[in-house]
């Protein structure tokens, strides 16, 4: 007898560890009843005063009690099949939603690919020799290339016309001296016509014998004369070649000339944009490696929270345990209502019973509002209490 | 003087000032300044250049020839425009440009 009363308290503690204490007190009232009853039928030969008993089974709220708790059992397995298939359904919601996340974020990393891929291709196509492909890389080194190329043709203009411009000079200092040697001819002109004037007065003087000589002189005089005039034709055909070279060196001079501010400037904005393309394709590559990593973080946190819902085995295991104790708690309920239905309690002890009253008056009522949507509660059965 | 050119007094270097417009009006200047004087260092200073075009690069493409490659030419004090034209024209390679 002891066992049993034993084995009540026990199941009583385990029940005491949920959120069943209603029923864990109720119990344990029983508990204190079902022991007195049996103390006192138990003692009843040895002790003389016979004292006023009354059947348990004549109490109406104890029969109600035990109705009451055999329906709450019910209930609380149905709450709690009810709570396992939640977190089952909810389970299966979140692995399927990860699962969704985790596919989601591969494909991600396959778009960050191929938009690697893109970079990379058009980075590379400055080596390929595909027509079809003109990246804005390729045409903008193309454009500076030649910006490049038209830069030396310039300078290479120019290092000839100014080689041909000193060539020039050169020409210019020998028609320079060509002019001093044409004015010694003019001097020696002048001197040999000054002799032959001297000749013909020489001549005159020597009166009948000079008049050959004077006919010489006159001739060497026309001679120096004629060479005069001659090398004033030099003169004026030199200064004219002289004033055709000037011209022809402006006009050198003007093709050497040429403002390169305007290739210059071409040249490095066709630079910087070079630049600024590398240093955008270089940001483009490190924000998808950036984008690929936080991607691994978020599969990584996608597996975690996968392993995280393996907790569901845990919690089927609790309420499969739960299951049983109840189980377990309905046929110690079933057992004591057959044993009260022949146990007797003294009068002196009724107070017992109006504290079971109070309980199941006190303790009920909260827990049926505590949760109203729960279809299985019969509330109509608890407000007669 | 658009071109002035300085011996140093123990006559090893030779420094060329250019004021005002490097170009085409000077060419015959320019040129005397260096043939005078053979078998030293040159400097040509343009603290006073304010531009230059394509003829000045003619110019000194000129120098270096008639003074041949193994003639020390040095470029300074270029302005940024004037040191851009000269580094795109690739003159850093025959000229030391500082």
């Amino acid at each position: 007898m002891l066992s049993v009363i034993v084995g009540l308290i026990a199941a009583t503690v385990i029940l005491l560890s949920e959120n069943i204490a209603i029923e864990a007190s109720a119990l344990a009232v029983f508990a204190v009843i079902a022991l007195v009853s049996l103390r006192m039928s138990s003692n009843k030969n040895d002790i003389e005063p016979q004292p006023i008993e009354i059947p348990l089974c004549e109490q109406p709220n104890i029969q109600k009690a035990f109705r009451e708790n055999e329906s709450s059992y019910e209930s609380m397995t149905k709450r709690i099949h009810s709570l396992d298939s939640a977190i089952r359904n909810s389970t299966q919601t979140l692995s399927s939603s990860f699962s969704g996340l985790g596919s989601t974020s591969n494909q991600t990393n396959h778009l960050i690919n191929e938009v690697m891929a893109l970079v990379a291709s058009s980075q590379s196509a400055k080596t390929d020799n595909d027509e079809e492909h003109i990246s804005v890389e390729k045409f903008a080194s193309e454009v500076g290339d030649i910006l490049g190329q038209y830069v030396a043709l310039l300078v290479d203009v120019s290092e000839k016309s100014v080689q041909a411009v000193h060539f020039i000079g050169d020409m210019v200092n020998e028609l320079d001296q060509m002019f001093a040697l044409l004015v010694d001819i003019r001097t020696i002109a002048e001197q040999t016509n000054l002799l032959a004037l001297n000749a013909a007065i020489e001549a005159a003087r020597a009166g009948e014998a000079g008049r050959g000589f004077a006919v010489v002189a006159d001739e060497v005089r026309k001679l120096s004369q004629d060479t005069d005039s001659l090398s004033d034709q030099i003169r004026v055909r030199a200064e004219k070649t002289k004033s055709t070279v000037t011209e022809v060196r402006g006009i050198v001079g003007a093709i050497a000339s040429m403002d390169l501010n305007n290739a210059i400037n071409a040249k490095g904005h066709v630079d910087s944009m070079l630049q600024g393309l590398e240093e955008m394709n270089s940001s483009i590559s490190s924000t998808m490696d950036q984008l690929n990593s936080l991607n691994t973080e978020v599969n990584h946190h996608v597996s975690t929270a996968v392993q995280a819902l393996q907790f569901e085995d845990i919690t089927t295991q609790v309420i499969a345990d739960i299951s049983k104790n109840i189980h377990v708690l309905d046929a110690v309920n079933n057992q004591l209502g057959k044993i009260c239905e022949t146990a007797k309690i003294k009068e002196d002890d009724s107070h017992l019973i109006e504290r079971l009253n109070e309980i199941l008056m006190v303790e009920r009522r909260p827990h049926s509002h505590e949760e109203p949507n729960r279809a299985s509660h019969n509330e109509g059965e608890i407000d007669l209490f | 003087m658009p071109v002035e050119s300085t011996l140093s007094s123990d006559g090893k270097t030779l420094t060329i000032n250019i004021s005002g417009r490097f170009d085409f009006e000077i060419v015959q200047e320019f040129r005397n300044a260096y043939a005078e004087h053979k078998d030293v260092d040159y400097i040509i200073d343009m603290r006073a250049t304010e531009h230059m075009d394509s003829s000045a690069l003619g110019m000194l493409l000129n120098m270096r020839k008639s003074l041949g490659d193994s003639a020390k030419v040095s470029i300074i004090n270029c302005r940024p425009q004037i040191k851009k034209i000269l580094t795109i024209s690739r003159f850093d390679k025959k000229f030391d440009i500082e």
